[in-house]
């Protein structure tokens, strides 16, 4: 009787006599050969909800109507939770049957319409993330390490490589505004017209310029004269940076893309200028920043663009402790949970921009500078160095992560405690850690200050003494530099050195 | 900071609540003085019970505080032990040597 009503009413029917013979029919055409699914709930060997349960698992953009005599609340409540669209009872009306397949047809299309872009979705992030990938667009052996997050499938921030065969190389780093599909329209786009007018040797400042002018004058137009669903402003802070290894030095243009620094073989970061001007996309004429610098031996170059700092500020860490461990977790294959709940695209770069590589590579986790102020809220700021540490070193030992924060606290205390004047005023403090996470070490700085180890016995220290003494007694090794100004404190994270000591 | 006399030990016993920090150290000599000044010279207590089994971490104003408890009662003729309970807090005190003016037991 359905099937005369079904084929009534326009619809080409397959009719299957069991549960059994409905998923051979199935696996035999496709799921995509049907529209809808309509099951009797109750039939002799299986259910009609077995067969909900088992097509939700197969195809779960196929709607179905389950049919039945008895419509009482537990199995309507069982039909939602198999994944039921609709339900009709028994007899069946010509009318409902009518409204409910309208329904449920148009829930079949529009699932499959969200399958479909949500499949485009993640293909096109998989397009992004092989282009953001160096080592997969050039035949150059690459000096860059690239980490990539973006906090959809696909995002907004870029980077692109153009290496020289004479060692010369350039790195643009972008990030467009939002970090939604559109956005990385716009990325894409803005990468295929970098890539082809470097390589006609068009200069990046032209680029620049001419991307600054395609968004103020296009895709940023006043209201009423944009595109369909353009009214908002589309921005783009870009830098490139030009290295030319053998003059040991590096341009920058910066387009309001955060401070990027060079990384000293001690790990000691160098900022490179500072913000520069604003994105393009909001003024005509673009305001780009146009800064060269040094390079030394054994340097590295890190950039990221500002999801990082915003991520890094809501999880109450440092921007270097995020990079660091962001860095570490990149040959994962899954990202890690905490990642999950970054608020923007996440993108960091170090670039080996020196012929030369260190032996031992270093990496900050946290650079900050203290202010000679009459109340030092040290007790708070020790809070923020135990929040970066655990943060970037998960499995650092507990005992071993207090003997540096202690040593860490005496240092500064000591440094603050002295007259303005005579520190400069200021204090900077400095965590770095090795490649192979094999060693912490600690850096307090303060001009005019001497850390060197009290000259008495231990048993006859003053009190302004101790702490000296502790901070030359409790890490694994420890050494001063700048005339004494600058105390470096080494913590071995190897637990089988931790054996040995005292 | 609680205290509590243990009559069968005739220590006065002294419980640090958390850390001993320049941040309190202050506070902590003030009232151990007037705990001390109060409760152990002048009767049968034979010294004091310091229990830092609390403490994470015991930096060196913190250090030069209980110096100082332990210097005021040997100035009356009292002994210290200091019960800790954190491995690093024990560590810290055998570096600056405090087991040699006061008794440290590591819970």
């Amino acid at each position: 009787v359905l099937n005369n009503k079904l084929l009534a009413l326009g619809h080409q029917v397959t009719v299957a006599g069991s549960v059994r013979e409905a998923q051979e029919i199935f696996e035999r055409d496709g799921f995509g050969a049907f529209d809808c699914l309509i099951t009797d709930c109750c039939m002799a060997e299986q259910s009609g909800l077995d067969l909900l349960v088992w097509l939700k698992d197969q195809d779960p953009t196929l709607a179905s109507i389950i049919m039945s005599r008895d419509a009482n609340e537990e199995l309507l409540t069982r039909l939602l939770r198999c994944g039921a669209s609709d339900f009709l009872e028994k007899p069946v009306m010509s009318e409902n049957l009518k409204s409910s397949l309208a329904r449920t047809l148009e829930s079949t299309q529009r699932r499959r319409r969200h399958a479909a872009t949500n499949s485009a979705v993640i293909e096109a992030g998989l397009v992004q993330r092989r282009m953001n990938d160096p080592s997969k667009t050039t035949d150059f052996d690459t000096p860059l390490t690239v980490c990539y997050h973006p906090r959809h499938q696909a995002g907004g921030d870029s980077v692109s490589f153009f290496p020289q065969p004479d060692g010369r190389m350039l790195i643009v780093v972008a990030d467009v505004s939002g970090h939604d599909l559109k956005s990385a329209f716009i990325s894409a786009y803005f990468q295929g017209m970098l890539r082809g007018l470097v390589e006609e040797g068009t200069s990046t400042r032209l680029i620049f310029e001419r991307f600054n002018r395609f968004l103020v004058g296009g895709w940023n137009s006043p209201p009423g004269q944009a595109p369909d669903g353009l009214s908002e402003i589309i921005s783009l802070s870009a830098c490139a940076i030009a290295i030319d290894p053998a003059s040991r030095s590096m341009h920058v243009l910066n387009s309001g893309f955060p401070i990027i620094h060079r990384l000293r073989e001690s790990g000691e970061p160098m900022p490179c200028g500072d913000v520069g001007g604003n994105p393009l996309g909001w003024f005509d004429p673009a305001e780009i920043t146009d800064l060269s610098f040094p390079i030394d031996k054994g340097d590295r170059l890190i950039v990221w663009t500002d999801g990082l700092e915003d991520f890094a500020h809501q999880l109450g860490v440092s921007e270097w402790s995020l990079a660091f461990r962001l860095l570490a977790a990149r040959e994962s294959d899954q990202d890690p949970v905490w990642l999950r709940k970054a608020p923007d695209d996440l993108l960091v770069i170090v670039a080996r921009v020196s012929e030369s590589i260190p032996e031992v590579e270093r990496f900050p986790l946290l650079r900050a500078e203290y202010p000679v102020a009459e109340k030092f809220e040290v007790d708070l700021v020790q809070a923020r160095w135990a929040q970066t540490l655990s943060f970037a070193i998960p499995d650092v030992s507990s005992d071993r992560a207090t003997d540096a924060l202690l040593c860490c606290r005496e240092a500064v205390l000591r440094a603050l405690a002295s007259d303005g004047p005579r520190t400069g005023g200021r204090c900077i403090v400095q965590f770095t850690v090795d490649a192979s996470v094999q060693e912490l070490e600690i850096c307090v700085i303060s001009p005019g200050i001497a850390f060197r180890p009290p000259a008495v016995d231990p048993d006859h220290l003053s009190d302004e003494e101790r702490g000296l003494f502790i901070v030359h007694q409790i890490p694994t090794r420890v050494s001063l530099s700048d005339c004494g100004s600058a105390i470096h404190m080494h913590f071995s994270l190897s637990p089988q050195i931790d054996l040995l000591r005292p | 900071m609680n205290n509590q006399f243990i009559p069968a030990a005739q220590m006065l016993h002294i419980a640090i609540p958390g850390d001993l920090l320049s941040t309190n150290a202050d506070q902590f000599r003030a009232s151990a003085r007037a705990v001390i000044e109060s409760s152990v010279t002048g009767n049968g207590c034979l010294g004091v019970e310091l229990d830092l089994t609390r403490a994470r971490m015991v930096d060196s104003a913190g250090l030069n505080a209980i110096i100082g408890v332990i210097r005021s009662l040997s100035a009356h003729g009292k002994k210290t032990l200091i019960r800790v309970g954190d491995p690093h807090v024990h560590r810290v005190c055998l570096f600056t040597r405090l087991d040699r003016i006061a008794e440290i037991v590591r819970n």
